[in-house]
């Protein structure tokens, strides 16, 4: 009896121990596969590791024969330049300036469009009224217009306004963003009538409904469309280049492309740290809610 | 019953009528209330541009003259298109531009799809550097990339010396023969990660078990993809084209920053010559006919587009 008992047990052994060699195996696999994945996906970023290994090195070291990929010595130089704080080397835009300026175009840029979108959405979605479905139709026909084919009369229209060459000039239109109607009505339509029912016996109106219930229950949706919001005002760039033509008006983007024009100033190094100072706020924002910014860019099926 | 039930209807609404289209009224007035802030700068901003787009057309008119000096020149504009190699290369330009940077974008953007669906440590970290490039301003990207393709030492033209001992590299965006091929790179980098995770949402809505009826069937890794994974992926291949071609066709922000559509009209593409005629030169008529025909083609693409999936969805339906 005892003998088949241990017997048992060795067998156990062995087969624990053909598990773990197993599972050790699956785990190298696994890693091998993870360090496959990593090296490609790696590659993909190459280009912005340059970008900060040179903006780190000084002017002559960039484009030095060999090419090194580090710095010899660190240096903070090109970021003082492009941020208007070097003693000797000026460039004719500074980034510090366009930050507060994207900042103060962003903030109004995202929450603009998201509370009369949220509106209009609502009155498309869950009201009837004379010509509801032929206005919707006007905002989903006007969703296919390029922008280029409105620069000129938009151009002109912020003349006639007196809002060109102002930031109003960057906020106004966006007021108004067909995609985000569009997106924000597909969501309101799947609420249950009941809890708006439910809310209106309660006493409340039509922007009672909107705060208590229409907006809780789309808050998924909304989240998505600030951040679409936030990456398309931020990058753009179109735009502000028709409506600005003052430099301590500039935009991130339009700062960025006025150092790419000022190369004599800014050196190579001052652009690419300029490149980085542009990109760094997006990419944190993005590394921290990276699982919100694939879902919203993703699963909302639309091109940045 | 028949004859009654309207009757009884009739009956129960009158006594109400006056107190419901009062109400009526009152929700139309909070329903417009609602759309307005919107509906206003929609209609201004929105549809008056694209209704004066279209009558800008048949102008010839220089801004820097006022608006007084409009002057209507029937279809002057469209004519002169023809014999302008701004426009015509444009069209050339973006045509080709299209042609190669979508399919290439979607088979890379496939292969990076097929990658990430491996089960991996840390699967995010491969997903946020993939898409990186995709959310970075078009301007920092153009600021990069005017960098690395450098003629004179720079880190792509040292590479194909070191590497491949290429002595007399490409210019790459000084030469006419090479400024829309890096422009065409550039492009396709920026959307791999797109591309990559929208198939690979595509990938992971495959029922395994159709991987395990090919696999029994003895089917190898390519006969799996060749006959489950890519008409399975069709409908993310159709979107991906369709919404691909779309943005090649409105390029804009590259071709501005980098190369002003030069050297020459080599590298201009429609969406820079309507900016440059209306903005460079200020003929707001001519830059509005360039825009109609934009504008058109978009039009027409998008009914092509929809026609198909309306096809696909009878057939899907039958």
């Amino acid at each position: 009896m005892s003998g088949n008992n241990a017997h048992f047990a060795q067998f156990i052994q062995h087969r624990k121990q053909k598990n773990w060699t197993r599972n050790i195996g699956d785990k190298l696999r696994k890693a091998g596969v993870t360090l496959l994945v990593f090296v490609f996906c790696f590659m993909m970023v190459i280009p912005f590791i340059w970008t900060i290994s040179s903006s780190l090195k000084a002017e002559r070291e960039i484009f030095a024969y060999p090419p090194q990929f580090f710095p010899t010595e660190v240096t903070f130089d090109n970021y003082l330049i492009v941020m208007g704080q070097h003693e000797r080397i000026r460039p004719q835009v500074s980034l510090a300036r366009a930050y507060w300026n994207s900042i103060i175009v962003t903030i109004p840029g995202v929450i603009g469009p998201l509370v009369t979108a949220i509106l209009a959405a609502y009155a498309f979605a869950r009201l009837k009224f004379p010509a509801r479905d032929f206005l919707f139709f006007l905002y989903l026909v006007t969703m296919i217009v390029p922008i280029q084919v409105l620069i000129v009369p938009q151009f002109m229209l912020a003349n006639a306004l007196g809002i060109y060459n102002t930031h109003w000039a960057l906020i106004i239109p966006y007021l108004s963003v067909a995609y985000a109607v569009f997106l924000l009505r597909q969501s309101f339509m799947s609420i249950p009538q009941d809890l708006i029912d439910a809310a209106k016996i309660d006493g409340a109106g039509h922007l009672g409904v909107i705060r208590h219930v229409i907006v809780p229950a789309s808050s998924a949706t909304i989240a998505a469309l600030a951040i679409l919001l936030f990456v398309w005002r931020w990058n753009d760039f179109t735009h502000p280049l028709i409506m600005l033509n003052r430099r301590d008006l500039y935009t991130i983007p339009l700062a960025l492309s006025a150092l790419i024009q000022d190369r004599e100033n800014a050196r190579t190094g001052g652009l690419l740290a300029g490149t980085i100072l542009a990109i760094l706020p997006l990419f944190v924002v993005f590394v921290i809610a990276n699982r919100q910014f694939i879902r919203s860019m993703v699963h909302t099926g639309v091109k940045g | 019953m028949a004859t009654i039930r309207p009757n009884l209807r009739r009956a129960e609404i009158k006594p109400e009528q006056p107190k419901r289209s009062s109400l009526r009224m009152k929700d139309n007035v909070a329903a417009y209330l609602l759309i307005f802030p919107n509906m206003a700068v929609f209609f201004l901003w929105v549809l008056l541009p694209v209704i004066f787009t279209f009558f800008l057309s048949f102008t010839e008119w220089n801004f820097l003259e006022g608006i007084d000096n409009v002057r209507f020149s029937g279809v002057d504009n469209y004519r002169n298109l023809m014999d302008d190699p701004w426009f015509t290369d444009s069209m050339i330009n973006t045509t080709l531009y299209t042609i190669v940077v979508v399919p290439v974008t979607m088979a890379l953007g496939l292969f990076f799809a097929l990658l990430l669906d491996k089960q991996v440590y840390l699967p995010v970290i491969p997903r946020i550097l993939i898409f990186i490039p995709y959310i970075t301003s078009p301007v920092a990207i153009a600021a990069i990339w005017m960098t690395l393709f450098s003629p004179n030492w720079g880190p792509i033209n040292v590479f194909l010396f070191d590497t491949f001992g290429i002595e007399d590299p490409p210019t790459w965006f000084a030469s006419s023969t090479w400024a829309l091929p890096a422009l065409m790179i550039v492009t396709i980098w920026k959307g791999i990660g797109y591309n990559a995770l929208i198939y690979l949402a595509g990938l992971q809505s495959i029922p395994e078990s159709l991987y395990e009826v090919a696999a029994i069937d003895g089917a190898g890794w390519w006969t799996r993809f060749k006959s489950v994974t890519l008409p399975l992926l069709s409908p993310t291949t159709f979107f991906l084209g369709i919404t691909g071609v779309m943005t090649s066709f409105r390029v804009f922000e590259l071709v501005a920053v980098i190369t002003q559509g030069g050297p020459g009209t080599s590298t201009t593409v429609i969406a820079y010559s309507i900016y440059r005629a209306g903005f460079s030169f200020y003929r707001m008529g001519y830059a509005s006919a360039m825009a109609v025909i934009m504008l058109i083609i978009v039009i027409t693409f998008t009914y092509v587009q929809w026609r198909i999936q309306q096809r696909q969805t009878r057939f899907m339906r039958d």
